[in-house]
This record gives C-alpha cells, sequence and structure tokens, in this order.
C-alpha cells in the first residue's frame, strides 16, 4: 500500500507539472488580453448607457472573479490537456498497455485517473488564481493609463465590490472544472475503440463534451452560489 | 492447473470461441496454434479475466474466473504472467520502471537495490544489456520492446505464463534464445506455460502439447509426435509450412 | 524523479507555483479584508438602534482614514444592556490600534456615505485630548443616522392627516369660507358706499376729542396742578385725622357741649 501510495504521488506531480507549470504561458497570455478587452468593452458600454466609467474597474473585475476567470482558464485547459489525456488513454487501450497494467495488478485508475485528477484540480485551481491576479493587474494598467484613474481607486473600487468569499467560490469552481476534465477524457478515452481513427474520435469528444460540461457547470454553480 | 469447460465467446456476430474445453496440467508447456483471428488470442485474456466468456467456465489454480469478482480476479492475476502480442509497454516511464513497476505493485520486494537486481537479471533473460534501463520504450526497436515485455513478465515471477505471441517480430537468434527461456522456465521451475502462435517451429522446439484451433474449435490436441502425423486439412497446411 | 531537462527538477517549478498561488491568495485575503495581521486590532461594540446600510465588512474610517472594518453585526434581545434607551443592534468594529489613541471615550460613532457608488461606513470623530482612549473590548453608544425613510413617512403622516380633516370638514369649511367672503364683500360696501362721508366726519370728531383730551392730561402735569393736589392731599390728611375725640375736645375747649353723632 505504501509504495503504491507513493508511486501515485509521483505520478500525481508529473501531472501537476505538466497541466499547471506547463500551462502558465497560455493562461498569462489570454487573460492577460481578456483582463485588457473587458476594460475597453465595459468602458464603451458605461459610457453609451451611464455617461460615466467610474465602475468600469469593479464590473470587469466581478465578471472576471465571478465568471471568466475560472471559466476561461478551465476551458483552456480543457483545450490544452482533455485531448491528450483521451488519446493517451485511448491509445494506451489501443495498444494493451490498460491490460498490462491490470495484469502487473495495477489499478489503471488509480495509475492514471487519479494522479490526472490531483494535478488538474491542482492547475484549475492556481491557474485561475494566476489568471485574476494577471487580469486584474492588466486591468488596473489600462484603466490607469486610458481611463485616468489613479492606482488606489481602481483597488479600492474593485475590492469594494469583490469580496473573500467571491474568492472561495471562484476557486470552488476551478476545482470542480478541473475534475471534470480528466474524468470526461479518461471516460471517452477507456471506453475508445480500436484504431487511430478511434482514439482521434475520443480526443475531439473529450474536448467538447469538457467544455459543454463546463458551461453547464458554471451555471449550475453560478445559479447555487448566488441565486438561491 | 489451467481448465477451460466448454467456454463460448462472440464479437458481434462473429463466433471466435465455439464450446471449447481443454487443460492444461501444471508444469505443461501447451502451445495453441491457429491461423490470425481463430481467437487463440481470446482464449488467453478469458483464462485472466481481461474479456468474459459468453459461457462455460475458467478455472485457473482452482479458482474461478468472474470478471465481476475482483477479488479472486485479483488472486488469479497475481499468479499470472501475461506476454501480449504487441509490446504494450507503458510509453510514459522508461525501461527500468516498466520492469520494476510489477515488481512494487505486487510487493514481491521493497528493497530498492533488490529490485534493481532483479530487473537486471531479468533483462539478462531475455538477452538485453543494462544500457536499455534508462530508455523509454519508444526509442526502442520493436523486438527490443518485445523483449523487455517479456522481462516485465518474468519480473513479477508468475507461476502460469501466457505468451501472445511471443516471437513475432523477432530475429531467428532472439526467437532461438526465447524458446529456450521459455523449454527453460517449464522445465526447471515448473512454470505452467500456455504459448498462443503460429509459429509451428517454436512449436515443435519447446511445446509438449499442441492444440490447433480452427473456426472457433479445437481441430487437433496431442504431441508434436503426433502432430507430424495428424490428418487435419489445418495441420496438414502447417505441416507444409514447416518442412 | 527525473529532471525536465532543465536543470530544476518538476518538483521544484510545482513548488514554486504552488507558493505563488498561496502568496496571491494571502494577498487578495489581505487586500479585501479577510484576513488581517493577527493582535494589530482593538476590537470595540457600537450600538445602534438603525445602521443606515451598514453591512458586515463596512470601512470604519477615523478622520476619513480607513483605519478598520465592521467585522460582525448583531441583533440584541429586547433587554438590551444599555442605561439609556433601548437599542437593537450591536457593531463589532475592528481598529486598528494605530489609530486607537484617536478614539476617547466622547468620540461619536457616525453613520456615513461616500463616494459615487454609495459606499457606507462609520466615521469616528477622534474625542477631546482630556477624555480617557477607549479600552479594547468597550461597548459605545453610536450616533443613529438621519433616517431620511421615516422623515418622509412622517411628512407623509402630517400631510395625509391634513387632507383627512379636510375631508371630514368639508361642508363646514365650505361654510365658513362664504361666511368670510360676504363679510368681506359688506365691509367693503361699507367704505365705498354712501355712509363713506359720515364715516369721516366721524373719524374727525373723534380726531378733536382726543386731541382735546390730550390737552387736559398735560395742563393736569404742571406743577401749578401740583401744588393744588398737595394741597389737597394735606386737607385730607388732616381730615382724615379729625376724629370723635378731636371734635370733642375742640367743642369743650369753645365751650359747646354737643353730643357726637
Amino acid at each position: 500500500m505504501r509504495k503504491r501510495f507513493r508511486l501515485r504521488i509521483h505520478e500525481a506531480l508529473e501531472q501537476m507539472y505538466f497541466l499547471g507549470v506547463q500551462s502558465l504561458p497560455i493562461v498569462f497570455i489570454s487573460l492577460g488580453f481578456v483582463g485588457l478587452m473587458m476594460i475597453l468593452e465595459l468602458a464603451f458600454h458605461m459610457r453609451l448607457v451611464l455617461k460615466h466609467d467610474a465602475l468600469v474597474p469593479a464590473f470587469s473585475a466581478v465578471l472576471m472573479v465571478r465568471e471568466l476567470g475560472p471559466v476561461i482558464t478551465c476551458l483552456l485547459l480543457t483545450s490544452r490537456i482533455g485531448a491528450g489525456i483521451a488519446a493517451e488513454i485511448g491509445t494506451m487501450k489501443v495498444t494493451e498497455q490498460l491490460d498490462a497494467l491490470k495484469m502487473l495488478s495495477i489499478d489503471p485508475f488509480d495509475y492514471l485517473v487519479v494522479p490526472r485528477w490531483v494535478g488538474s484540480v491542482f492547475a484549475a485551481i492556481s491557474l485561475t488564481v494566476v489568471a485574476i491576479a494577471v487580469s486584474l493587474w492588466g486591468g488596473a494598467l489600462l484603466a490607469i493609463q486610458k481611463l485616468g484613474t489613479s492606482s488606489g481607486e481602481y483597488f479600492n473600487t474593485v475590492f469594494f465590490f469583490v469580496k473573500f468569499p467571491d474568492v472561495i467560490r471562484c476557486l470552488l469552481k476551478a476545482a470542480v472544472f478541473g475534475t471534470l476534465i480528466p474524468f470526461i477524457a479518461s471516460y471517452q478515452g477507456f471506453r475508445c475503440g480500436t484504431g487511430s481513427a478511434a482514439v482521434g474520435e475520443a480526443a475531439t469528444q473529450a474536448v467538447v463534451r469538457s467544455s459543454l460540461a463546463i458551461i453547464v457547470a458554471d451555471f449550475v454553480l453560478t445559479y447555487l452560489f448566488y441565486a438561491i | 492447473m489451467i481448465s477451460v469447460k466448454q467456454v463460448s465467446k462472440s464479437f458481434g456476430e462473429r463466433r471466435v470461441l465455439n464450446q471449447i474445453t481443454m487443460q492444461v496440467a501444471p508444469g505443461e508447456c501447451v502451445f495453441v496454434l491457429g491461423k490470425s483471428g481463430v481467437g487463440k488470442s481470446v482464449l488467453l485474456k478469458l483464462m485472466v479475466g481481461l474479456n468474459s466468456p459468453e459461457s462455460g467456465e475458467i478455472h485457473v489454480a482452482g479458482l474461478k474466473v468472474d470478471a465481476e469478482n475482483s477479488q479472486t480476479l485479483a488472486q488469479i492475476r497475481k499468479k499470472c504472467g501475461l506476454v501480449f502480442q504487441f509490446p504494450a509497454l507503458l510509453d510514459s516511464v522508461s525501461v527500468f520502471e516498466n520492469i520494476s513497476f510489477g515488481i512494487r505493485a505486487r510487493e514481491i520486494s521493497v528493497n530498492p537495490s533488490e529490485i534493481e537486481a532483479k530487473v537486471r537479471e531479468k533483462l539478462s533473460l531475455v538477452g538485453l544489456n543494462e544500457k536499455v534501463l534508462g530508455k523509454f520504450p519508444t526509442e526502442l526497436s520493436f523486438s527490443t520492446q518485445k523483449r523487455v515485455s517479456i522481462a516485465r513478465t518474468l519480473a513479477v515471477e508468475p507461476d502460469y505464463l501466457l505468451f501472445d505471441e511471443p516471437t513475432t517480430g523477432m530475429d531467428p537468434i532472439a526467437t532461438t534464445g526465447l524458446n529456450h527461456l521459455i523449454k527453460k522456465l517449464s522445465q526447471e521451475l515448473k512454470v505452467t506455460t500456455v504459448v498462443v502462435s503460429h509459429d509451428i517451429k517454436s512449436a515443435f522446439a519447446v511445446g509438449d502439447r499442441m492444440i490447433l484451433l480452427d473456426q472457433g474449435q479445437i481441430v487437433f490436441e496431442g504431441s508434436a509426435e503426433k502432430f507430424k502425423t495428424s490428418t487435419a486439412s489445418l495441420a496438414k497446411q502447417f505441416q507444409e509450412e514447416m518442412f | 524523479m527525473p529532471s525536465n531537462g532543465k536543470g530544476l527538477p518538476k518538483e521544484f517549478w510545482v513548488g514554486i507555483l504552488f507558493c505563488l498561488v498561496v502568496v496571491l491568495l494571502i494577498i487578495f485575503g489581505w487586500v479585501m479584508g479577510a484576513i488581517g495581521p493577527l493582535q494589530s486590532h482593538s476590537r470595540f461594540y457600537v450600538l445602534y438602534n438603525f445602521a443606515g446600510g451598514i453591512e458586515v465588512g463596512s470601512p470604519v474610517r477615523v478622520s476619513g482614514v480607513k483605519v478598520g472594518k465592521v467585522s460582525k453585526i448583531e441583533f440584541l434581545p429586547e433587554t438590551a444592556e444599555t442605561n439609556q434607551d433601548r437599542v437593537t443592534l450591536k457593531l463589532t468594529i475592528d481598529v486598528s490600534n494605530k489609530a486607537v489613541p484617536s478614539v476617547r471615550q466622547d468620540s461619536r460613532f457616525y453613520v456615513n456615505m461616500a463616494g459615487i457608488i454609495g459606499e457606507k461606513y462609520i466615521e469616528i470623530s477622534p474625542g477631546s485630548s482630556n477624555s480617557p482612549v477607549v479600552q479594547n473590548g468597550a461597548v459605545l453608544r453610536g450616533v443613529d443616522p438621519p433616517r431620511i425613510d421615516q422623515l418622509l413617512s412622517q411628512g407623509y403622516g402630517v400631510f395625509g392627516r391634513i387632507m383627512d380633516f379636510m375631508d371630514e370638514n368639508e361642508k363646514t369649511l365650505t361654510e365658513f369660507l362664504g361666511g368670510m367672503k360676504e363679510l368681506i364683500a359688506d365691509a367693503n360696501k361699507l367704505l365705498k358706499g354712501r355712509e363713506r362721508q359720515k364715516l369721516i366726519t366721524l373719524i374727525d370728531n373723534l380726531n378733536a376729542v382726543t386731541s382735546d383730551m390730550h390737552d387736559l392730561s398735560s395742563k393736569i402735569k404742571n406743577p401749578e396742578t401740583q401744588k393744588f393736589y398737595d394741597q389737597i392731599y394735606e386737607l385730607v390728611d388732616r381730615a382724615h385725622k379729625i376724629d370723635k375725640p378731636v371734635i370733642k375736645q375742640f367743642l369743650q375747649e369753645e365751650g359747646i357741649r354737643a353730643r357726637i353723632f
């Protein structure tokens, strides 16, 4: 038991590195630009309707923490790892590696899914936190340059609207999405048919279904957190 | 002791095994021969519960193979080693990891130096040197991968050894070496061996007994000597192949 | 574990990412006021009847500088601990220790509103320097903010009552107003009609009488008259002294015998 547990920690670390650390650049760039875009877009809307843009930083931050931060990050994560997980497990099934694992008394679920799950949840949470930090920071830079807000004013308005429980809920969302990705992708891999076409199909389905699941789960969670 | 009783298995419309009954005695080395796609590999997988039969029963070491009963299945698998037709090595880890996995998982040994010694021993049994240990499976040739795969199976020291096309894709020298190994394991360590193959030469060289499968049924069963004189049409085709 | 080829093992990078995330979360928690450095705050309890939109997490300012936040809002049971009046709310506020010396026993706790987003906060007016500094855990009475809503509703109440009164007494009021109108019309007619000259003469005569009266009273006030008054006074005084024995004595001295009264 002890050995097997160590084996899994090793695997989990591998996955945390692959899913978390190696996804940092894409999340950094994407969410940074999303942060910038939101400032511009909301400034436009606010000026159009309210003739005033003082609440732009607050609204963009609220939207970022409550929705876009975890959702965009996890959709990016899906596109990066969903196909990979499904294809890897699918290939292992096609090449009898799964059977080989069973014959070596290793549970493929323990060996393949659990570490990916740990890695994916770790990656989803870490990347979401980084994403929010990056988008707030990017938004601050643009708001100061473009809207003439001072940094103090920016963060005051932002943190009047965004409370710490929002961040906790946001991380809960990330954890749920981070769970959905490897489970859906692994499921697609395990039920993969024979041949390389089937592996490709499994990979595509993994991305499509994980993305769909994330968007639906986001609605459900938002409803549970804020609408009840 | 492996006993197969009236086992049938279909894939969709195609019935690959039809009421198969056979037995493998302890320490015996049985070759299951037949053309490609007659269900030889399926038979092996049924023996370790990787597939379930539609009807019939299989017992290994007195335990009933039942895909539903995971505890018994785990016990059976602990006694068995299966060498797959394709190497089926885990591509994400090194050769050393691949071979030592089973040793760790089955808790045959927990001492790192002991594990390493075992890995080296099994590697030399399949005629590979230690240079491959740090490499990843994808860096190796097919025949080397296959030998690593055999080493991995031997590393868990099974009582029952099941080979699925062990010599396919191997050069003649390696084939001869493997045949010697199988014979040695069977004779010296009294390992019960089932080899699924279409390599008639190996069968003659190693096998105690031969079973010939055709269209889901056993068309011949008996020793090598008997096989040579068999009148079954498929046996004749195999004989022609041999000589 | 094998290295990733760049020299540093994967554990290192995973660890770096983990630390980064923890640090970011601590920063978030800190700026959002969910966590603060331990023991640098003092805690006071402020009692209100009406909190005017204050929420848990609302800032607390001393002289306009943010120094803490409202950490808890409780509803007190009917029998609240206060010696003045019945209060219903108990706000727990945490104030940074650097601002505590400014909070005195006579400091006042106002509920204010700031900024265009209408952020509500508690403003603590610094107390006088001879008043003692408020101790940690003290219970203080806050200044209830004006209830604009209540004022409005009271105003509506008064207005409503006026309306009711007018509705009820509509007939009387109409009659009253009609009477007033007639009265004014008659007076007007009187002043404008034939009697106008008589009225003017009457007023002139009255004028003459008052003028004569004025002369008379001024004559009375001159020194001659004063002397005359004095003499009369003296006379009266003497006359007052003439009682029964005095008259008897006078008559006896004159040799007249008389029966008096």
